[in-house]
């Protein structure tokens, strides 16, 4: 066979200029610690990856939810809580009012009263900075406004606020003021509202109506055994909320495996692999340094 | 015989072999004359003549007179030379396409969390936010700057497409320039090859230039050449002949933004052809269009589903909300401007006086798994054209790859056969150049034979 002079010149460019691509491909690959740079590199594998990525962002949106909720929920617990206290308050009062034999403070029991209903007020106006929580949608305004003399007026709404906690569950976070209240009879249709209830208490108080006291008293047992159901329910959801975020961060942990198994380079395997053509190019150059001696011109003086 | 045609014969040797030393020095300084095939000088016989006999007139043999160059033998074969022009074709096209994908692809895939696909999430994910805090201004401000995020990735990557589209349209005219300036080559060059050829010479180097503007034209639009009986070529493209004898013909283009054609003289539409001119119209009538035409289709999924439910809701004034988007096409598509100018006329619910409530925000980013692009969701659909891209680019690395390889492995054949070995040549030269001096010996001792003859006479 012939090999002439331009043959070998053309085929160690090549194999120099291959072994230099090669060598250049490991060490991007092992630099940026990714086996995928561009969609060519593996069609399927960068579906996957975008997808993966894609998915793995949906996941860090409804971390971002669950945190809220567990936010909003603990602050909507920790108010029915004092809701309750208050509550409770009041029916001691109640029954001190119902005791005949101790009647000479019922102005002062009045006004103990009346500054429990104050505190009730104030907890179905919890706010967390920035939102209303018992203002159903309208959370934006104070949702219990007027006091317990000149009446008290609900300027929310029923509105319920859905969050989405996966790609699945939707959850129904908050109790409107309305529901929590029984305003209207929302919840129960027998039961007068809280604030009627208070309101025909201190009235029954001041009157010495012994039998309009009882009958309170029981409407306000029917209203503290509401809160406690609200309160089950809002720990309830607090639960779903907590379980939600811990399948999410467990999912996120698989899918974070799956991307690194799916771009990321394996580095023992591309380090090895760089050596090895680091070697080859070395050799390549070699030869090329080789390749213009010992021509039959050397020796022809 | 006599004593001075000994001389004469001499004679012949010492022509010929500086011939040769021509026809070898010729090669040694072609040697990287790109197209060069090496040349070789065939030396044949003078014709003999008889010498007569002293009886019945019969011959005592046949005396040779010497030696000359027959012809410069060209050391290549058509066969090889046809198959570069066929792998040069295919060189051309492949590389080409993967030249125009691999641009393609940087502009769909232009880097992790920024490709549509990432600017999508980030899209929808700012309206799980709103949906989470319907509330706020600033979640509002998120989802209006991932819109105008996401628009403008649209926006972007059908600008840099029709960009490169524009290019291509402009790189093509000056493919076919080239093709019609080397028609005129050819054409010349078959004048002049079929002027040496008539005075019974081999137009060896005029052979070798036409080989290499041929594989330049393979290369560009797909050549051929047909050998006719008067030895002038007639090359042609695509079935019609560019170049017919010492006549060539042009093509000329037209592209109109729907599509290129190129047509003869005559005013025929030209078929069948290969080569980087058939890549860059594919890339530019074909390949493009449709890449445009996805992400086209992507956005009008987009836009109509976002602006249907948007303009269902309330701005956060209470009034009815407007389209979140306007234009359909990815080259068109925007926020809408009066969201622009005021991040509250981003509608969160369908209720007047309900801040609180963000089930439209959850409605849109439950887009997200509706499949609004045939089966496919925008994701999916914006996914499904990176691995379109990715395989595009694949299969045509792969091929250019292929055809590459193959390109070389018969340039390496041809190689094997005219390339100018050094080695050889300087063996070739020690040759003649012993053959000479040994011409010049027996014409010494000739000269001194016929010397010593006349002094004895003298």
């Amino acid at each position: 066979m012939r090999v002439p002079d331009n043959l070998r010149l053309q085929l160690m460019t090549s194999n120099l200029a291959t072994a230099a691509e090669r060598l250049q491909r490991y060490q991007i690959e092992l630099s940026s610690g990714l086996r995928i740079q561009r969609p060519s590199d593996d069609p399927s594998g960068a579906q996957r990856v975008s997808s993966l990525r894609s998915n793995l962002s949906r996941i860090a949106q409804y971390e971002a939810t669950t945190k809220d909720a567990q936010a909003w929920l603990k602050s909507e617990d920790s108010a029915l809580g004092n809701i309750t206290k208050s509550l409770r308050q009041i029916r001691d009062y109640a029954l001190q009012a119902a005791n005949p034999n101790i009647a000479g403070s019922r102005d002062t029991m009045v006004t103990q009263i009346k500054s429990q209903a104050g505190f009730v007020q104030q907890s179905l106006n919890t706010s967390d900075g920035s939102r209303y929580l018992f203002g159903g949608n309208k959370t934006l305004a104070v949702p219990f406004k007027g006091d317990l003399v000149g009446g008290i007026t609900y300027a929310g709404d029923a509105g319920v606020r859905h969050i989405t906690l996966n790609d699945s569950v939707t959850l129904n976070l908050n109790h409107s003021g309305s529901e929590v209240a029984n305003l209207g009879g929302v919840s129960d249709p027998a039961l007068p509202d809280v604030f009627q209830t208070i309101n025909d208490l201190v009235t029954a108080i001041q009157t010495g109506d012994q039998t309009g006291i009882a009958a309170q008293i029981s409407n306000l047992d029917q209203h503290l055994s509401r809160m406690t159901n609200l309160r089950a329910e809002t720990g309830v959801r607090l639960n779903q909320v907590e379980l939600a975020a811990d399948q999410l961060s467990q999912t996120k942990l698989t899918l974070t495996n799956l991307l690194n198994d799916t771009e990321g380079a394996d580095l023992t395997e591309v380090t090895v692999q760089l050596k090895e053509q680091e070697n080859v190019l070395q050799a390549a150059t070699y030869v090329a340094s080789t390749i213009s001696q010992g021509g039959l011109l050397d020796w022809l003086r | 015989m006599s004593t001075f045609s000994t001389i004469q014969v001499a004679l012949s040797g010492l022509i010929t072999q500086q011939r040769a030393i021509d026809v070898t020095s010729h090669n040694v300084v072609n040697a990287n004359t790109p197209g060069y095939h090496r040349q070789e000088a065939v030396l044949t016989t003078l014709p003999a003549i008889p010498q007569p006999g002293s009886r019945n007139g019969a011959s005592k043999g046949q005396y040779g007179t010497g030696v000359e160059v027959a012809y410069v033998r060209r050391l290549q074969d058509m066969y090889t030379q046809q198959q570069l022009r066929a792998t040069q074709q295919d060189v051309g096209y492949w590389s080409t396409t993967t030249d125009g994908l691999e641009r393609i692809e940087t502009f769909l895939a232009p880097g992790q969390n920024l490709d549509l696909s990432a600017m999508l999430d980030k899209f929808f994910g700012a309206w799980q936010l709103l949906a989470t805090h319907p509330e706020d201004l600033s979640s509002r401000l998120t989802v209006r700057s991932a819109g105008v995020n996401l628009a403008n990735t649209l926006n972007n990557t059908a600008d840099q497409l029709n960009y490169l589209q524009a290019q291509i349209a402009s790189d093509l005219q000056e493919k076919v320039d080239r093709v019609n300036t080397l028609a005129d080559s050819l054409a010349d060059l078959n004048t002049q090859i079929g002027m040496a050829r008539a005075d019974g010479n081999s137009p060896n180097d005029f052979l070798d230039k036409r080989d290499q503007l041929l594989q330049e034209l393979a290369g560009l639009i797909g050549a051929n050449e047909l050998a006719t009986e008067n030895w002038t070529g007639i090359t042609s493209a695509g079935g019609h002949p560019l170049v017919e004898g010492s006549q060539s013909f042009h093509i000329s283009m037209q592209a109109t933004p729907t599509g290129t054609t190129l047509t003869w003289d005559d005013g025929n539409t030209v078929t069948g052809i290969g080569g980087e001119v058939s890549s860059l119209i594919e890339l530019r009538d074909t390949t493009i269009p449709a890449y445009v035409n996805r992400l086209d289709t992507i956005t009008a999924g987009l836009a109509s589903a976002v602006n249907a439910l948007h303009a269902t809701g309330m701005t956060q004034s209470d009034q009815p909300a407007g389209d979140f988007f306007t234009g359909n096409t990815a080259g068109s598509i925007h926020v809408a401007d009066d969201i622009i100018t005021d991040a509250s006329n981003i509608a969160s619910t369908k209720q007047a006086g309900a801040p609180g409530d963000g089930s439209l925000a959850t409605d849109i980013f439950n887009l997200t798994t509706t499949p609004l692009i045939g089966t496919q969701t925008l994701n999916q659909a914006a996914q499904a054209l990176l691995s379109q891209v990715g395989n595009d680019v694949k299969t045509a690395k792969t091929n250019t790859d292929t055809q590459s390889a193959l390109h070389d492995l018969i340039n390496t054949r041809d190689q094997q056969t005219g390339g100018v070995s050094l080695d050889e040549e300087m063996a070739n030269l020690l040759i003649y150049q012993r053959a000479y001096q040994a011409s010049a010996r027996v014409l010494v001792a000739t000269d001194e034979m016929i010397q010593s003859l006349l002094q004895k006479l003298g």
